[in-house]
């Protein structure tokens, strides 16, 4: 059995559990997006790679790519944009695949999500590295291939 | 004299998968080659719909407009190209970018386009580990997206 220290940390979880290894997660993926079947789609590998750092002020995913923990929420509000409000496809993953490919989950509640976690591994400031960037194109990929395609209009 | 740099041409069979290795996809089109043209127009309207949006959004996760037009440029010359196969996706990637992508049996390919006239370029095995990895440049006589040392 995994042992707990394989699992992040907690930070500032303002009394939320810690992530278990037994949770799902999901990654909302972004609504641009273009498929040549989109009947059929496959979850593009650069969906789980975070923003890239651009500047000071466009830092991009310095804390690890967002996810919301299926146990802290509900399939359709997790599919929900904080900005617009729209649902949105999500990819969805177990923690223990996280695990298995060597990264961690932290949560990282937000005032009106305490839901919200990151994967601090897959980071931008990280990214600028360009050795550390290959193998953070291996774990998003990984994470691909163990993801499944959550629709809106199947919630 | 220059140096004789080694050519990644995008058209053919060494980056971009052709038809003929997609297998059972494109064997299972009466016609592939006239369905892949057809892919890669709608491909364009995508393309130019985020091209034109570009100035409208400072949104970070929306395409810029050299992006854009590097990737409009790559797509129609694959059009020329009748051996080149659509991606399977194509996503804004952040940071103004784009990445597309294809996948067969023998892996993934992920060309994102960072800069203008410049993708990065990465080819993953089955198993998802990186089989290689480039930095490309647009060769503006060629037309051809070329690895530079």
């Amino acid at each position: 059995m995994p042992t707990p220290k394989s699992l992040h940390a907690p930070m500032d979880t303002d009394g939320v559990p810690p992530v278990s290894e037994s949770e799902q997660l999901y990654r909302r993926l972004l609504p641009a997006a273009w498929y040549r079947n989109s009947d059929h789609p496959i979850i593009p590998q650069n969906y789980f790679m975070p923003r890239p750092w651009q500047s000071p002020d466009r830092p991009g995913d310095t804390d690890g790519i967002s996810v919301n923990r299926a146990s802290l929420t509900d399939a359709i509000t997790a599919s929900r944009r904080p900005d617009t409000g729209e649902c949105v496809p999500m990819a969805r993953f177990a923690v223990t695949n996280v695990l298995d490919i060597g990264l961690t989950v932290g949560p990282e509640p937000l005032p009106d999500d305490l839901s919200h976690a990151v994967i601090p591994e897959l980071n931008s400031l990280d990214r600028r590295d360009s050795a550390k960037e290959k193998e953070m194109e291996e774990w998003a990929m990984a994470l691909r291939n163990c993801s499944t395609l959550i629709r809106p209009d199947s919630l | 004299m220059m140096a004789q740099v080694p050519r990644v041409g995008i058209t053919r069979d060494r980056i971009v998968p052709a038809i003929n290795s997609t297998g059972g996809r494109a064997a299972a089109l009466t016609d592939p080659i006239n369905a892949e043209l057809n892919h890669w127009k709608k491909a364009i309207d995508q393309l130019l719909a985020w091209r034109r949006a570009a100035g409208a959004d400072d949104g970070e996760d929306l395409p810029t407009s050299e992006i854009a037009d590097s990737a409009i440029d790559f797509a129609y010359d694959q059009i020329g190209g009748v051996y080149a196969c659509a991606p399977d996706s194509m996503v804004p990637s952040g940071a103004g970018r784009i990445a597309m992508e294809w996948n067969n049996e023998n892996g993934t390919v992920v060309l994102e386009f960072v800069e203008l006239g410049t993708a990065s370029y990465t080819r993953f095995d089955r198993n998802g580990k990186i089989l290689e990895k480039h930095v490309l440049k647009r060769n503006p006589t060629s037309r051809q997206l070329e690895l530079r040392g």
